[in-house]
Order: C-alpha cells, then structure tokens, then sequence
C-alpha cells in the first residue's frame, strides 16, 4: 500500500465525509455551526487540500490559493499525514498557530471531536440503533465513492482502470437513500455527492442493507449483481473498470 | 404479446448464490454485463433443442447465443449426438487414447489445412499453448495485442488490475490497434527481437463495441511483417471459427496463420479444444509437456467427427451468411422504420448489434431486456450466433418479437424519438 495514496484518500474521502456527517447528524451540524473556519493541509509529495467550515456546511477540496486559509497545516510526510489522521501525530502549524490549538489542539477539540465521532460511527463503534447503523453504511457509502476517485487517481495499479474508464458520469446509488457521482474527465476522476442528471452508467445498491455488507466485505459485487441486489446498466465498460479500483478501496479505508 | 416471469429462475438463482461463487459465475453469468436488467433473463434452462431452449419457468426462447458459440448444427443434434452415444458405449477417458483421435486429427487437418492438431478442453488452454509453443520456438518473449481482444482468462491474457493477476504477467505485452499497421510496425521496431508472437481474433468481435472487419491488405500486411520479424502469427480462431468458413478463418480473410485456435463449434458443445499448426512448429509442440486429464476423451472426438463431416456435407458457413443476413437485414428494416439508429456491425454469422441513439447504452439494454421477455435471448454487449437448425420461420418471428419490443422501447423515450 502506498503512504502517499493513502493520504489522498485520508483527505478527500475519510476527511471528505464531513461534508455528509455535519448534514446528516444534528450533533455534528452543531459543532459546525459554531465554526467558519478554513484549514489546509499540506503534506509534501501528497494531497494538498482545504477543510472549509462555512455556516455548519463542511467542504473538503483540493487546495484553492484564491480562498484563503485561517489555518496551514504542514506534513513534510505522507506517512506523518496519515498519524495525524490515525490520531497518533501532530502535523506542524505554519500559519494560525492559536485557531489550529483552539480548534483541534486537544482531543477535546472541535475538529478532533467531529473527526473521531465520525470514524467510530464509520467504523460501527457504538451504533447499536438502526439510526446509527444506517448512518453508518451512509458514511461509508460516501467514503467508499470519494475514494473512487483518489485510488483510481493516485494508484499505480488503479490509475490502469481508472484511465480506461471513459468520459462520463457515473452514478453510485442505494436505492432512496444516497447518491454520489464519479465523474471522469480530462483525464481526472472526481467525485461529488449528489445525484447526477445523466448518469452515463448506474451501479445502484437496492438497500442500505446490501451496501453495508458489501462495504463490510460480507458480500461481493458480483454476487450482488447475480441475485438482483446490486443492479449496473449502462455503459459498462466504464463499470467494469470502476469495480477494479473499487477492489483496492479497502486497502486505502480502512 | 406476453411477457415472461422468472420465478422458478430467481429461486434456484439464491440457492445457487448459496453454493456456487457468483451463484453462476463467468460469461454465462449475469454478472459480466451481458444481461441487462437481469430481472429481464432467464437464468437456468431446462431443455434445449436446435435453436430453441426452455428455462426453469418453461419459458421458451429462440437462443441467439449458441451456449456462446458451442451450438453450431443445433442443440441435441441427432447425428452428432448418435456419434457421441456409440463412442460412449466403446469407452471415453480410457488409459490408452482412442484410434479414433487420430481420425479426428486427419480430418480436423485436412479440413482447416494445418499440418497438425493438438487438442485439450478449452479455448483458453489452446490460446495458452499457442503462447508457450511461440516463446518456445522464437527464444522470444513479448505477446502483441489487439486492444479489444479476449483470449480466455488466464493470466497472461488479463491487465495488471484484473482480480487474481500480478503485473508481472502482463510485463511482456504490448498492445495495438486492430487495423493499425504503422502502429503494428512502430510496436515491432521498439521490441526488435523480443516479439514471439502477434495474437488477435481474425476481426475485431470484441465486446461493447461495432465489431471490425480487416480493411482490405491488412491481414496480409501482418502476416508479412511477421514472417520479417521471426513473429508467430496466431490465430485466435475460437469464436469465428466453422462459421465463417470450415477452412479456418485466416483462409476466409486470405492470409495463414502459423497456429490457429479452435473451440467452441469444433464439436457442436462436447468439450473439446484445438490447436492446429504448419509443420515447422511441430518440434516444439512435441517438446512442450502440456496435458490434461481428460483432453483425450474419446466421446468428444467422435461428436467432432460428425459435426465437422454435417458442417461439410451442409456448406453450413453459406447457409450462416444467408440466414444471418436475413435477420440483420430484417432488424436493419425495422429499426430504420421505428426511426431507431442500430448499428449492425461484424460478419452476419456473429452479428453485433448496438442502438447508437445515446452514449450510455441504456437504449439498447432496454430494446434487449423487451426481447428477451417476449422469447428471444439476445444479450446486450456481446456479439451472437446463429446456427445450422435456425429456420427462416423463426427468423421470422424472430423479427416479429424484436419489432414489438423496439416499438415499447421507443414509445418509452418520447425524449429520443419524437
């Protein structure tokens, strides 16, 4: 496993998903709303990103110089990045040293509370409610779509079907409950998450249920597809390279 | 006209998903995007006879797809089927090889004009073999590719993501572009010396794609290059192969392959495999050990014999062109009516079928999945057959079926077709 792909995906998917916890848990939109704040992280030789706090909305996107930060976070590691995200390192503050201590200085921390209730919902701890556990697979569900775009990105072997797949959108589902869209273009993947309008191929999950396990690797993808519980239609080609790089996610999200 | 439920289909689907990896894994599967919606097909049979097969519903079906290829004279064919049972009651897997392999051999050789036959079970193992007896023979290394192609699933055949595939199978490939001669010759002259073998179907039948026939000199054009450069030309003749022509498919497109692979309608479904080649590979053949344990069953062989002989006695590969024509023709008719662009591409004894009127497919899976509920089994992205039994009687209801599901599919998408 790559350190450095690993921080891709540390950034833009894990730390990506705040965008859909602050808008799905009422506890997490609290904490937001009380901060509008811009950090970026700066890892060298790996993902350069800002984490944007705006009015209890979050966004992670790659880094903007027109927008500016409160906060510069240096790792001058991918791996040092991917500590800090593991909760077993601090990455050096040079710009905003007193908001980078107020907001995410201690575990008590604004940052650090959203970010580890989050990872412990992803991860199953202590949902013991339906509630919890589909917010759960909801969470995971936006990270395994995020993580998509890194992998087949940054990933030497995913990077090989991630050029194959064609120009379009593709359109991630669990059925009524959550959308994202991988879209390739110009070469790149990214990744949004909401519903796209002309979705060039589909691969829709008929339940959370069914999401869960396939994310949990209690089931698999093809398996699904036999017994009519993962539905994939259009173009295909674009499918069946996205389910390659879709393989390697659980090496990255762990 | 009705529409067909799957019950019985979707039952002993979950009890296979149970049991079975995939509950039917690999291209008879509806996981590889040949059947979309899968809630639209079938997925266990029952019977089959000539072109017709039943499923586990007692749906019935006119099977454009041939088992993927293997059903060349028709489903229980009763000469080929005679041929197999008298064999079975003289003995099959036996110690010593049956006499009548080497009847098989004279005739499989005499008919495709190769010197030699060597057999096993699957196109894979034939294309495999192919591959050794070429590195073997040259010294050489590196595999050129057509990009498209599909050569079975072994791993020298796959990319370097493919599930269960390292990278250091795929370190020798090169690829290029079917039709593409100065592609071809730049390829060459960046790997001088190190190319065993060029490796392609003899068009370019791959999936999710108009199917592409050789523009005029190109096969001629490799087959040059190939002899200048010490390459071995292989023929991937498993799909085509018995219905374009019973010479072999480089002969059809006038050019010889040094090796050609037969499977799928060698023997009308009995498995059985062939690698046929010119005499100067022999040796090497003979020095490679490769062998299995069932690779010369007898039953197999005496199904080939009489198949080949029917396909012969029937000028079957003429009988292909006119009746596959008269279906591409007939669908051509009725998507120009409906004012739907399908694209017909590839030989009309393996006619690809695609409606262009979007980027996604979604047209075409739908025209498809409206087919197959009313009774004929088409799938979406893979290019079908036609064989020996299919009467212009059901080519006729053939059309009458895919009319009425392209007039549901158009009415559905006042958006396209206005």
């Amino acid at each position: 496993m790559s350190a450095r792909v690993k921080a891709y995906v540390n950034l833009f998917a894990a730390m990506g998903v705040l965008q859909k916890y602050v808008e799905l848990d009422e506890e997490a939109k609290k904490i937001a709303k009380e901060h509008n704040i811009v950090v970026r992280f700066k890892v060298k030789g790996g993902p350069d990103g800002q984490v944007i706090f705006k009015d209890g909305a979050v966004k992670v996107i790659p880094a903007d110089e027109s927008i500016s930060s409160d906060v510069v976070l240096y790792c001058p590691t991918a791996d040092k990045f991917n500590d800090v995200v593991d909760g077993k390192g601090m990455p050096i503050p040079v710009k905003g040293l007193f908001k980078t201590l107020a907001f995410m200085g201690k575990p008590e921390s604004p940052f650090n509370v959203l970010t580890g209730r989050m990872a412990d919902i992803m991860r199953g701890k202590g949902t013991d409610t339906p509630e919890l556990q589909k917010l759960s697979t909801l969470l995971a569900f936006y990270a395994m779509s995020a993580a998509i775009a890194q992998i087949g990105n940054e990933d030497e072997i995913g990077a090989l079907a991630g050029k194959r797949i064609p120009d379009g959108d593709i359109s991630l589902e669990i059925k009524d409950a959550a959308y994202a869209t991988i879209t390739k273009k110009d070469g790149k993947l990214t990744c949004r998450f909401e519903k796209t309008a002309n979705p060039r191929a589909v691969m829709a999950f008929d339940s959370i249920q069914t999401a869960g396990d396939l994310i949990n690797g209690k089931a698999d993808a093809m398996s699904c597809i036999s017994m009519g519980q993962l539905e994939m239609k259009g173009y295909i080609p674009m499918l069946d390279n996205l389910n390659k790089v879709l393989n390697l996610v659980p090496k990255y999200l762990s | 006209m009705k529409t067909y439920t799957y019950n019985n289909n979707v039952e002993l689907m979950k009890r296979a998903g149970k049991v079975i990896p995939c509950g039917v894994y690999g291209h008879l599967g509806p996981a590889e995007g040949c059947m979309i919606p899968t809630s639209a097909f079938p997925f266990f049979v029952s019977r089959a006879e000539g072109s017709l097969m039943w499923d586990v519903d007692g749906n019935r079906f006119i099977d454009y797809m041939c088992g993927y290829g293997p059903n060349v004279v028709g489903y229980c064919d009763p000469d080929v089927d005679a041929a197999a049972m008298e064999q079975m009651k003289k003995g099959n897997c036996t110690t010593l090889p049956s006499h009548i392999m080497v009847d098989f051999a004279e005739l499989l050789t005499k008919t495709v004009k190769k010197d030699w036959a060597f057999f096993a079970k699957n196109g894979g193992d034939v294309t495999t073999f192919a591959i050794m007896i070429a590195r073997y023979y040259t010294g050489k290394k590196k595999i050129i590719f057509v990009n498209g192609y599909y050569h079975g699933v072994a791993p020298w055949t796959q990319k370097p993501d493919s599930p269960g595939t390292l990278d250091t199978d795929c370190m020798h490939s090169l690829y290029v572009d079917f039709n593409d001669i100065e592609q071809l010759k730049k390829v060459i002259a960046e790997n001088k010396d190190e190319i065993a073998c060029f490796i392609s179907t003899p068009y370019m039948h791959g999936n999710f794609l108009d199917n592409v026939l050789p523009a005029p000199g190109y096969w001629q054009e490799v087959r040059k290059l190939c002899t200048e450069n010490n390459i071995v030309l292989i023929c991937d003749d498993i799909r085509c192969g018995f219905r374009l022509s019973l010479e072999g498919s480089d002969n059809f497109y006038g050019f010889e392959a040094d090796l050609i692979c037969f499977c799928k309608a060698i023997a009308n479904g009995y498995n059985i495999s062939a690698l046929c080649g010119k005499e100067f590979l022999k040796g090497a053949a003979s020095s490679i050990m490769y062998t299995g344990s069932y690779w010369m069953s007898a039953v197999p062989f005496a199904a080939g014999i009489a198949n080949i002989n029917k396909l012969i006695a029937n000028d079957a590969p003429a009988y292909f062109r006119k009746i596959g024509t008269m279906l591409t023709d007939g669908l051509a008719k009725i998507a120009k009516d409906r004012g739907v662009n399908l694209a017909i591409s590839g030989e009309p004894a393996l006619f690809y079928l695609a409606i262009r009127d979007d980027d996604s497919l979604l047209l075409h899976q739908e025209w498809i999945a409206e087919c197959v509920k009313r009774g004929v089994f088409l799938t979406n992205h893979h290019n079908h057959f036609v064989n020996l039994s299919l009467t212009p009687e059901l080519v006729n209801e053939t059309l009458e079926i895919c009319d009425e599901a392209m007039k549901i599919m158009v009415k559905n998408h006042p958006e396209v077709y206005r």
